[in-house]
């Protein structure tokens, strides 16, 4: 094999190096080891584990998942082990490979997410994190984190004295303006940015004029939401100088390209894993292969190159 | 150990109205399964369905493994046109296996509609051990048993019809209550264990009608709209007694769970 038989798919996100752009979204990769059966963990450049609180959550009522294919509809509502057993008895599984596992942190209070850090800091290894602070599905903290830029930034600013590690924010795409949430990280010294989070929506049974969801909304997922995924990844691009990881319905290697080319470093692929927990195998092999076809030698010559004659047409905040 | 194993379909043929049985080689998940377990099956390359669907283990025979659903969706129904020779990719074996009590003196298996398959698997493993078994099935009637009309099973076991039908007509609760009685007459109802598998109705019934409480063992198998079928998605919780949170996991903590400690959805 030839160097150019086998192109690097390695891309650098500011302090953070991986050995591809694919990362396994949170929520949709457990606590890292689940899929260790049947799927190579180290075919993925990195992976944001299922969103860790101080105190274990026990999730919302049943049902909490319903397919609006081809899409998801899910209410889990952040069920977790909470952060002691975590650190304790998952973490040091997930840190050995060449794949950087990345802690999602989700919490009521601010103090919280400080003291979650704080204990995780402890455990050797752990590549950085991401603070999610966009769920739809909780009644306390999660999207109200997000909603307000001034928050954002001061969570950002907490979180970032308790650690040198690498930290992004995982934004929601229920708001006006997503670019407000990415420059307040991006004020509060985060390293990157992750969009989106899931889009509220809603499942109704006609005959029995239920909601499918015991929560009745819940949080919207998978191929359909790639449009509004790359629409705001292209917003955000032209916002903030930090890196961007996009997120939203990802299923083919195409996917990965386009949300490069409207801006993103690296990309978090989630619903299709459930499907497909080889799917970053397959596309790490393609993404080579497109390289190979193209003559694209490095994967960040992608990120931002889309071709427009009039420029942004979002709005960006001056 | 899970696999994904691209099975070869041998057969697929619709056993009653709406029923299809699909029989399949997968000789990694045939090696590796016990009853009670499932596998998760990706009925199309496309994204449509978006997710696997969840399957019951029926029969397994050599490296050979049966299926069985009903058409309730988009995905049950892509499953009714796969041909012999085409490979499913399955994901399996999943969940708990139901326990395979050895000690107990009797095993009562009782199903209900499309709860049948797992139960026949477990009928199967009990009977070539040579351990006493009686499988109950409860139908509304005839088009509703999972079984074709050939197979030899249906001369087996003991089905209990709403609609009679030419069968005990009826619940399938009063036969399996028939039966733990005499159990308890002859003073082996402590050592008799019970595994079942249907829909809420027939859950909610055995917990209210039979002596769960004084048999050695009584398992219920449940089902629930499913994500991952790992544990991942925590999608498919179900209210369960005496975990460490009130909901447990139907892929990865069950599907098998004690008959006693579960809840159907919505009711605390």
């Amino acid at each position: 094999m030839t160097a150019t038989a086998s192109p690097d798919l390695s891309v650098i996100l500011g302090s953070l190096s991986l050995h591809n752009p694919l990362l396994a979204a949170s929520g949709c990769f457990g606590y890292g080891t689940e899929y260790d059966d049947v799927a190579d963990r180290d075919n993925l450049g990195g992976f944001i584990t299922k969103s860790i609180s101080l105190a274990p959550w026990k999730g919302n009522d049943p049902p909490r998942l319903t397919e609006v294919s081809p899409g998801l509809l899910n209410s889990i509502g952040l069920a977790n082990m909470g952060v002691e057993k975590f650190a304790n008895e998952v973490a040091p599984q997930i840190v050995t490979g060449k794949s950087k596992a990345i802690v999602s942190v989700a919490c009521k209070v601010m103090e919280e997410y400080e003291e979650v850090v704080a204990l995780l800091e402890d455990v050797e290894g752990i590549a950085g994190y991401e603070l999610n602070i966009s769920c739809p599905n909780v009644k306390e903290g999660g999207m109200a984190f997000c909603l307000n830029p001034n928050i954002t930034e001061e969570l950002v600013a907490r979180v970032r004295k308790r650690t040198n590690r690498w930290i992004t924010t995982k934004l929601t795409p229920n708001m006006t303006s997503v670019s407000q949430g990415a420059l307040a990280s991006e004020a509060g010294g985060a390293d990157a940015v992750s969009l989106i989070n899931t889009l509220v929506g809603m499942a109704v049974d006609w005959k029995s004029r239920r909601p499918k969801l015991a929560t009745i909304t819940g949080g919207y997922s998978g191929p359909p939401i790639k449009p509004v995924a790359l629409a705001k990844v292209w917003e955000v691009w032209n916002a903030v100088k930090i890196p961007i990881i996009g997120i939203g319905g990802i299923t083919n290697w195409k996917d990965v390209v386009e949300f490069m080319i409207v801006g993103a470093s690296a990309v978090q692929i989630g619903t299709a894993l459930y499907a497909d927990p080889n799917l970053p195998g397959q596309i790490a092999a393609d993404l080579r292969e497109y390289m190979r076809n193209e003559g694209v030698g490095s994967l960040s010559e992608l990120t931002g190159s889309l071709k427009t004659d009039r420029g942004a047409m979002v709005g960006v905040p001056a | 150990m899970k696999y994904l194993e691209d099975a070869v379909v041998v057969s697929n043929r619709e056993i009653r109205p709406g029923i299809w049985s699909m029989w399949l080689r997968s000789p990694q998940i045939c090696a590796a399964t016990l009853p009670g377990q499932f596998v998760h099956v990706k009925v199309d390359a496309s994204l449509t369905p978006l997710l696997r669907r969840p399957l019951s283990i029926g029969r397994v025979h050599g490296d050979q493994l049966e299926l069985v659903w009903r058409v309730v969706g988009t995905g049950t129904d892509m499953l009714t046109d796969v041909r012999p020779g085409v490979t499913l990719n399955l994901l399996g074996p999943l969940g708990q296996p139901f326990t395979r009590e050895v000690n107990a003196s009797h095993r009562v298996l009782v199903g209900g509609g499309l709860g049948l398959p797992p139960l026949v698997y477990l009928y199967e493993w009990f009977r070539e051990h040579d351990l006493p078994v009686t499988l109950h099935l409860g139908v509304s009637g005839r088009a509703d048993i999972p079984l074709a009309e050939d197979d030899p099973l249906l001369n087996e076991i003991e089905i209990t019809a709403e609609n009679g039908e030419g069968f005990r007509k009826g619940l399938v609760t009063e036969p399996v209550l028939e039966q733990l009685q005499a159990l308890e007459t002859d003073g082996s109802l402590g050592s008799t264990a019970l595994y079942s598998c249907g829909p809420w109705g027939l859950v909610n019934a055995l917990q209210r009608t039979i002596p769960h409480s004084q048999l050695k063992l009584a398992e219920v198998s449940l089902e629930q709209q499913m994500g991952c079928g790992v544990g991942v998605c925590q999608g498919c919780a179900v209210i369960v007694e005496g975990g460490d949170t009130p909901y447990q996991l139907v892929c990865s903590d069950g599907p098998v769970f004690p008959l006693a400690a579960v809840h159907p959805p919505g009711v605390a």
